[in-house]
């Protein structure tokens, strides 16, 4: 069946064209790739796991300008912010305490080492603080392990290990390192404490906060990793907890204090792509958005119609290469006319040939082309012919004295007398292989003695030269 | 415009040429001077033109209505194969090349093979070719058409204009052949039998035997007279005759019109139009690569010589080998359906043929002698057919190169004399009387 063409090619080249030039007139596009817990990060610092563990059961969004922190007005909102790396002005904290109180309710969660955040703490009249200290262990390692306790209506302790924590000041607290010790400043010798308090719990005209000195339990890292169970039932209890079992509970993850780098920045700077990737996962998301960049036309689109724009000029500016370049445009656009047209090779239409099949084709045409040789044998077959119409007709043999008398008063006592002697001469040199008479042309010979035989055959009433022939005599003999 | 048809138009090399001109105006027009444009244009107006001219012309053939006419004829007479063309549309057809095809074995005496043609619109050509008529079946036809534009630069596909048709051509029964058999049996003093035995016409009265059956006796006379008489009828001398012919390709090897098989055919339908009006019965079976051609059950009459000539008229012209022992047993199968519980005289048309044909051909007249019947085998000697149409000179040459395959034939009829069967080894002279003679030597 014929395939039905619905969109010809050059249909599809010219929507190409457009694509291509929508794509210039749109622009790159703007890919980031987030060194820190930016919910957007799927790398392992980032907290894109976390956003997508609240997003399978809560109506969940992200937020990465402060701008676009527009809340709804008729749910409960749950606030959480990661480990920003900008640090909150009072005025950002403010902007975010208004778009909080647009909800019906609100609760917020932080988890903070470095007290970045707490300039929102400050705008959600909170009094819980994060110290941006460090927390060590006993054994003086920054993981100390601390008992978090969830408050609201999924209340429990988990037992989880912290990584680069700080201490929290202020507010109920509801989770703490027994036996630790606490860095104040950069050279300062760690101090010991019985307990350190890492998490914080506050409830503000019924809206609470929830602050946690460390935001790497939130981590993507921490989440995949083989203990990443507890980890996740710990990051789902708080969110329930904050949510307080409502059902229309709308969580926003704020990203718009985490530093990132321009995927472009990073093709004119490749040397920065080690500080963004910390495992081979990582290297694929740093890779994608920059292949992405290099695959647009804005990419290679220009640089391309520049040399394009040089070769032109070149080529123009050669008469040789701009001869060549003539020659070449002249067989491509021959070629493509031609592609437009089927073409055959015209000839005109066989004609019908007509045969004539002979038993003995080969040797009739031969005949006939003049191409056939006579030889000895031809002499012999000569011989029997005549030999036979003798023995049927008169009942002698030629060699028989008395077909020379036979013959004599047919054709003539010299003729038959020579024909005679020549035939069977020649008959016996044949048979017995004898030297003479000397035969110079065997072709010529036999042809001549066939005239002469047509002669005696003509006498004795039959002939080899008409169409009732010789065969006509043996017919005879075979009934 | 039929899209089907413009898939049926082609480019020629003659349009290569355009469009390199055209392509080189129009890269000019571009590169060099845009005055180059106007002659670009002017070609590619052409290169449409011409193009759609030709896919209507194509279009235009395609639906002209054909009539086609073949004449009756028999072997040796001319036949005359005519094809009317009526162009129904507006549109002329500039240029049609068309192409008979026919039957390789037939000759065309008259007309051309092939023609160009200009159809006006509303108008009607008549293209005709006449062939030198041979027996047999052949086939005439399909004529194939291709459309062309004026410029040459596009043709059509072929369009089959005409199927193929099938011509059966009769064997003429030659008036002298039988004029010469007529001759001769009258001198042979052949006439009815006037003797009385079982027939169907009345001979006469005679007085009731004992053993004459009671159907047969005359009432009346027994009433008028008390004598029991009973009516004798005369004896019938018809004959039961069955021509066999072995349609084996060496029976079709020979001169146009002048084949052992075209000769056979004459030599049977000239007798069966004599025996016809002897009230003989006859029936004729052929044994093909095909299959068995049989005139049917043993009829009499002109009814019977019709059914022998149309049935040779429907044998096809092969030039494969096949096995020829086995068109013996097929043309066996078939006689013995049909063959009356009498003895039969009948001719079996072959060829010479190697020990194991011999071998095949001796059953099957064994066969055939074993029902009372008796079998005459009527073998051509090939060198006295290829001889004609060849100048004297080469005559005698071409005797000599085959005197041995004269030989070869020769001994195979004298060996199926040795085997005691009736040859009949004979050339293109002399066999209908021969045949002839033989019928009636035994009617009498």
């Amino acid at each position: 069946m014929k395939k039905l063409k619905l969109v010809s090619s050059w249909v599809v080249i010219g929507l190409v064209v457009l694509a291509l030039i929508a794509l210039l007139e749109k622009g790159p596009p703007i890919a980031y790739v987030f060194s820190g817990a930016s919910p957007a990060s799927p790398m392992s610092f980032g907290t894109y796991e976390f956003y997508l563990l609240v997003r399978e059961r809560h109506q969940a969004t992200a937020v990465f300008r402060l701008d676009d922190l527009k809340l709804p007005s008729n749910s409960r909102c749950v606030y959480v912010l990661i480990s920003p790396d900008i640090p909150y002005t009072l005025e950002e904290g403010r902007h975010v305490a208004k778009a909080l109180s647009q909800c019906v309710s609100y609760a917020a969660l932080i988890a903070d080492e470095w007290g970045t955040s707490n300039n929102v703490l400050i705008a959600l009249n909170t009094s819980v603080r994060v110290v941006g200290d460090l927390v060590l262990d006993a054994l003086r390692t920054p993981y100390p392990q601390a008992q978090m306790r969830v408050i609201g209506r999924y209340e429990n302790t988990y037992e989880i290990t912290l990584d680069i924590a700080s201490e929290v000041s202020g507010g109920t607290p509801s989770g703490f390192v027994v036996n630790g010790y606490v860095v104040t400043g950069g050279n300062a010798p760690p101090i010991k404490r019985d307990v350190i308090y890492v998490a914080a719990y506050e409830s503000v005209k019924d809206n609470p906060v929830y602050v946690i000195g460390d935001g790497s339990i939130f981590l993507n890292q921490v989440l995949t990793s083989k203990e990443g169970g507890r980890y996740r039932e710990f990051a789902l209890s708080v969110v329930e907890g904050l949510c307080g079992g409502q059902p229309n509970c709308y969580v926003v993850f704020d990203g718009s204090h985490h530093s990132g780098v321009k995927a472009s920045d990073l093709l004119a700077r490749p040397q920065l792509i080690s500080n963004y990737v910390k495992n081979p996962q990582d290297l694929f998301y740093v890779i994608t958005p920059m292949i992405s960049l290099i695959l647009h036309p804005t990419f290679w689109l220009p640089p391309l119609a520049s040399w394009l724009n040089r070769f032109t000029g070149f080529i123009f500016g050669n008469e040789l290469f701009y001869s060549s370049a003539l020659l070449f445009a002249v067989v491509l656009t021959y070629y493509l006319v031609k592609g437009r047209f089927p073409s055959t090779s015209d000839f005109r239409l066989p004609e019908q040939s007509e045969v004539e099949l002979f038993a003995t084709s080969d040797i009739r045409n031969a005949v006939l082309a003049g191409r056939v040789k006579l030889g000895k044998e031809d002499f012999i077959k000569l011989y029997d012919m005549v030999n036979s119409v003798l023995v049927g007709v008169a009942g002698v043999e030629l060699s028989d004295e008395k077909a020379l008398q036979l013959l004599s008063k047919a054709v003539g006592a010299e003729a038959s007398l020579k024909y005679f002697k020549e035939m069977n001469k020649l008959y016996v040199k044949v048979k017995k292989r004898k030297l003479l008479p000397i035969v110079l042309s065997w072709d010529r010979r036999v042809r001549k003695l066939i005239t002469q035989s047509e002669e005696v055959l003509k006498a004795l009433g039959t002939s080899l030269q008409s169409e009732r022939g010789v065969e006509y005599v043996f017919l005879r003999f075979a009934r | 415009m039929s899209s089907e048809a413009l898939t049926q138009v082609s480019g020629t090399q003659r349009l290569t040429a355009v469009l390199l001109i055209t392509a080189a105006l129009l890269v000019f027009s571009v590169f060099v001077n845009i005055d180059f444009l106007m002659p670009a244009m002017a070609l590619v107006a052409l290169i449409a033109s011409t193009r759609g001219y030709a896919v209507i012309s194509y279009l235009a053939l395609s639906k002209c209505e054909i009539k086609t006419n073949a004449s009756v004829t028999v072997g040796g007479k001319p036949l005359t194969y005519s094809i009317e063309i009526f162009n129904k549309g507006l549109i002329p057809i500039a240029l049609v090349e068309i192409t008979l095809n026919y039957s390789q074995n037939l000759r065309l005496v008259k007309g051309s093979k092939a023609a160009l043609l200009i159809i006006p619109p509303k108008s009607s050509v008549t293209y005709e070719v006449v062939f030198n008529g041979r027996v047999g079946k052949h086939r005439v036809g399909p004529l194939k058409a291709v459309v062309r534009d004026p410029l040459g630069l596009f043709r059509s596909s072929e369009l089959e204009l005409v199927k193929a048709e099938e011509v059966a051509i009769q064997p003429p029964a030659r008036e002298v052949m039988i004029r010469k058999v007529w001759t001769h049996t009258r001198s042979a003093g052949v006439v009815r039998s006037r003797e009385p035995g079982l027939g169907v016409e009345l001979y006469g009265v005679r007085e009731f035997r004992p053993g004459d059956d009671l159907r047969r006796v005359v009432w009346r006379t027994l009433a008028s007279s008390n004598r029991l008489s009973v009516k004798e009828m005369e004896r019938e001398t018809y004959q039961s005759i069955f021509f066999v012919v072995e349609a084996s390709p060496q029976m079709f090897y020979g001169p146009y019109g002048g084949t052992p098989y075209e000769h056979a055919s004459e030599v049977i339908a000239s007798i069966s139009a004599y025996l016809a009006r002897r009230g003989d019965l006859m029936s004729l079976v052929v044994a093909t690569q095909d299959g068995v051609l049989t005139s049917g059950k043993p009829s009499r009459g002109r009814n019977a010589y019709v059914k022998i000539s149309k049935t040779l008229s429907m044998v096809p012209y092969i030039a494969d080998s096949v096995d020829r022992n086995l068109l013996l047993k097929k043309a066996l199968k078939e006689i013995l359906n049909s063959l009356p519980r009498e003895r039969n005289l009948i001719f079996v048309f072959t060829t010479a043929g190697d020990e194991t044909y011999l071998k095949g051909l001796l059953e099957f007249i064994n066969k055939l002698r074993s029902l009372n019947n008796d079998v005459y085998v009527a073998i051509p000697l090939t060198i006295a057919y290829e001889v004609r149409g060849l100048p004297p000179w080469a005559q005698a040459i071409y005797r000599v190169k085959l005197y041995d395959k004269v030989k070869d034939e020769l001994e195979f009829a004298r060996k199926l004399v040795k085997y005691r069967a009736r040859v009949i080894a004979i050339g293109p002279q002399y066999m209908p009387e021969t045949i002839v003679r033989i019928v009636e030597a035994r009617r009498s």
